[in-house]
């Protein structure tokens, strides 16, 4: 009963890198808040990719408004203006 | 009508590039992004009379964008499976790389400020497969509201953690080859 418990309560890394992924969401329940302690207690492993994890989610929420970043010349747009155009029209 | 018209021949004016920014930022393709835009317009022009003008039209045509990539989205990616995660995990779903004991050596503003960093980061974003990386870029368009990435893209809560949590395991993987140049 008490290994059964134990098995539970200790994930293995690679769910708790899931937990990781959703508690940087804030959407973890009661019960995986404390699994997630509990294996980030005992696990140097996790607890490194956690911090990692988390500067990353920081870096993706700061930069990802740059809108795609590559030259699209104006020839480019003035086609793409055209062709819709066109289908307006033929609608 | 011949009104309705005249305004749509001023939006493509106005709106084509930064609609076309958007969709190739989503969908890597230029092609597909083209396509992409032309449907907007075309839905757009259907629905004009449900424009209630509450929202600028910029950001109504995005919305219809947003609608656009998630149809898009779910045609072509619905078949397929989830990469596994072994590549970063033994059977027993331990860490097989040693890798990620391995400290960053500068998580400061710095970087984050720094544009040669922001580039590899872009790399390793757009090196990620196309089926998580527009759920990755719309979970962090939309703040990372979790339940509206979900009911948009169609995806259950669950795909999306999965997703989100091999697209970063990837990640982290890319920048520590590409920037932080550790050594497995
Ligand atoms: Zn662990």
């Amino acid at each position: 009963m008490l290994k059964r418990m134990i098995h539970f309560l200790l994930l293995p890394c690679s769910q708790t890198t899931l937990l990781i992924e959703m508690q940087q969401s804030g959407q973890l329940s009661f019960i995986q808040k404390l699994r997630l302690k509990l294996h980030l207690a005992i696990c140097k492993w996790c607890r490194a990719y956690q911090k990692k994890s988390a500067y990353l989610d920081k870096i993706l929420l700061k930069n990802i408004h740059k809108e795609n970043i590559e030259i699209i010349n104006d020839f480019d747009i003035e086609q793409l203006k055209g062709k819709i155009r066109e289908k307006i029209k033929n609608n | 009508m011949v009104d309705h018209l005249h305004i749509f021949d001023q939006w493509v004016e106005d709106y084509s590039e930064a609609l076309m920014r958007r969709a190739l930022y989503l969908l890597s393709d230029r092609q597909d992004a083209e396509d992409l835009v032309q449907d907007v317009f075309i839905a757009a022009f259907d629905s004009y009379p449900t424009f209630k003008g509450n929202s600028t039209p910029l950001t109504w045509l995005m919305h219809i964008l947003k609608n656009k990539t998630a149809d898009f989205y779910r045609k072509k990616y619905r078949n397929d499976n989830l990469i596994s995660l072994d590549y970063f995990f033994d059977e027993t779903g331990s860490w097989k790389d040693e890798a990620i004991i391995q400290e960053w050596s500068s998580e400061d503003q710095n970087l984050m400020d720094d544009p040669e960093f922001t580039t590899t980061m872009q790399h390793c974003l757009e090196d990620l497969p196309p089926k998580w990386k527009i759920p990755v870029k719309l979970y962090y368009l939309e703040e990372k509201k979790a339940p509206i990435v979900c009911q948009e893209m169609g995806i259950s809560p669950t795909n999306l953690w999965k997703i989100l949590q091999r697209s970063r395991l990837q990640l982290r993987a890319c920048l520590e080859n590409n920037w932080f140049h550790i050594q497995n």
